[in-house]
């Protein structure tokens, strides 16, 4: 395009025209947008704009580094419905929930489920073909022995965000059960629960290690009344939560049965009976309580 | 020696001298030991013995490095040229226009190829002190399979030199490269999402675009899984010859009907 008139180069006036035409629009677009967002969008009082951003963005990072580890968990193989998590998920009391997000309480390395990736036909496409035998097209799971290959994507995960309480969770599972290190997974649930003073759930798993690894009944106790007194505190508690608080009151319920305490232990079940009546943790307290009742 | 081979010869050792003399391969070896130094004395919560994160992070590390540096090699080759004039002098010689490309193409590959092999050797070392495992039939593979993707990526940035500009060839190879390694397998499912007008274009690209990820086999190599059969690694072979060629020959019918 030639601005030139009379000889004159009109190009750089003009330029610096459209510059300062487009800065300006910037500056209102950007007067709106903040506007905007001081009326309309929730604030959270103490976090700038900038904090939350950057929370955000730690989150999905730590949570992209658990997905990670879950990969070599399976070999190096994205698996979408078999995780870490269900494995970290297991717990050692022997019921079967019918909670909609069961996990099935499977023990590492020796469950099945269909978990293959969807492998699509490969019918005439060479490109497929090769693709297929390329990259690896089963999973297997990792040696418990072998476990240590997680830890790194673990403790990446918790020090990026440690608010990533799944992460925290995992990873307190790979070193007491994969790595049969309880005491280290103690101290690594109590760096969680110092980030995340308000989560039942790391303070369940914390009093779950207590007791069903190391056999401390008394440190486990005061975990789970922690817990409980948490879950209390919550406003207006999901399936999740109530969930979590059944399990509260199975675990208060079984060491109340294992001290012959019946008044403690009714208690217990008559709260597990509001919340879940056909639970079988529910059930597990009512049979205790009928053992109990009959002098066993 | 034959005319065409010593010529070959001449631009090849001019593409090797040129590679080492910008000294990019010193960068790139600081760069990843400054990188990959934090890690390899990592020890998380105390546990020294993980190594499937380090090989991982490492061999990432070849990849990005040796797709960069064939980049730089292969795209900068004809502009360079025409900028400095240096084509004329060259063209006014008994050499076909096809001998230039291929022998510019020859060039750049074997410069890519011995960075590689600094890279994989490295890259052994590291690992093998790390874990006293040196050789593995995955490795060669990996290797060999490494080398044709480079075989492809020089094809395309040859060729791209003589139509687009060194950046804008770059941006456009590099998201051919790492999109086609992303997404090339996935093309097919994603194009049944698509509206007619969309499956159309993912299968022309599924069909056209180079597939990156036939070349890959980190999983294999950094998870320990058996080698591929060696009759897989010919036909992938095959395919980056085919593709190599292919490239050439639109880079060699470019270059006849530039005006220079």
């Amino acid at each position: 395009m030639n601005f030139a008139i009379n000889n004159r180069d009109y190009t750089l006036p003009r330029l610096r025209i459209l510059q300062t035409l487009t800065a300006l629009l910037t500056a209102v677009i950007l007067q709106t947008l903040l506007t905007f967002s001081d009326c309309e969008l929730p604030q959270r009082e103490g976090d700038s704009m900038l904090t939350l951003v950057s929370q955000d963005t730690r989150m999905v990072l730590s949570a992209e580094m658990m997905k990670k580890a879950d990969e070599y968990f399976h070999g190096g193989v994205k698996v979408h419905n078999c995780d870490l998590n269900d494995h970290a998920h297991d717990h050692d009391h022997d019921h079967e929930h019918d909670h909609e997000k069961d996990h099935k309480h499977a023990h590492a390395h020796n469950h099945s489920h269909d978990s293959e990736q969807s492998r699509p036909e490969v019918g005439r496409d060479p490109f497929r073909w090769i693709n297929r035998h390329i990259h690896v097209q089963e999973h297997r799971h990792l040696q418990a022995a072998r476990s240590v290959e997680l830890l790194p994507w673990v403790y990446a995960a918790t020090k990026t965000s440690p608010h990533n309480i799944m992460a925290y969770e995992s990873g307190s599972y790979i070193l007491s059960d994969m790595l049969n290190n309880p005491r280290l997974a103690v101290e690594y649930l109590k760096d969680g629960i110092a980030h995340n003073p308000a989560s039942v759930q790391l303070e369940m798993s914390l009093g779950e290690l207590y007791y069903n690894k190391i056999k401390d009944a008394g440190q486990a106790l005061t975990h789970f009344q922690s817990a409980l007194n948490k879950s209390l505190q919550i406003d207006e508690p999901d399936e999740d939560d109530l969930f979590m608080r059944l399990r509260i009151f199975f675990y208060l319920g079984n060491n109340a049965w294992q001290n012959g305490d019946a008044i403690r232990l009714r208690s217990f079940y008559q709260k597990a009976f509001e919340l879940w009546p056909k639970n079988p943790m529910t059930l597990a307290m009512e049979q205790w309580l009928d053992e109990m009742k009959a002098g066993k | 020696m034959s005319l065409i081979a010593r010529q070959m010869n001449v631009l090849i050792r001019a593409s090797l001298l040129e590679l080492y003399r910008r000294k990019d391969l010193v960068v790139v070896f600081i760069l990843g030991a400054v990188l990959l130094m934090p890690l390899a004395f990592a020890t998380p919560f105390g546990f020294s013995g993980a190594h499937i994160y380090f090989n991982e992070m490492a061999l990432l590390m070849v990849w990005f490095f040796s797709v960069f540096i064939t980049l730089g090699v292969s795209t900068r080759m004809f502009p360079y040229e025409f900028e400095k004039r240096t084509i004329y002098p060259l063209l006014a010689k008994p050499v076909s226009r096809g001998t230039v490309v291929l022998g510019r193409y020859l060039g750049a590959l074997s410069a890519s190829i011995s960075a590689l092999v600094l890279f994989y050797a490295a890259y052994i070392i590291l690992c093998g002190v790390r874990q006293h495992v040196w050789f593995s039939e995955v490795l060669v593979q990996a290797f060999v399979l490494h080398v044709g993707l480079l075989m492809v990526i020089t094809a395309i940035g040859l060729t791209g030199s003589l139509l687009l500009t060194i950046s804008a060839n770059v941006t456009i190879t590099l998201l051919i490269v790492f999109g086609m390694l992303l997404f090339g397998a996935k093309l097919p499912e994603l194009a049944d999402q698509q509206s007619l007008a969309g499956k159309i274009a993912l299968y022309i690209a599924y069909a056209v675009a180079p597939h990156t990820e036939f070349f890959d086999l980190r999983q294999r190599l950094v998870h320990g899984w058996p080698a591929i059969s060696w009759g897989v690694c010919a036909v992938v072979m095959a395919y980056a010859a085919a593709y190599s060629t292919a490239c050439l020959f639109v880079a060699d019918l470019l270059l006849r009907r530039k005006k220079l």
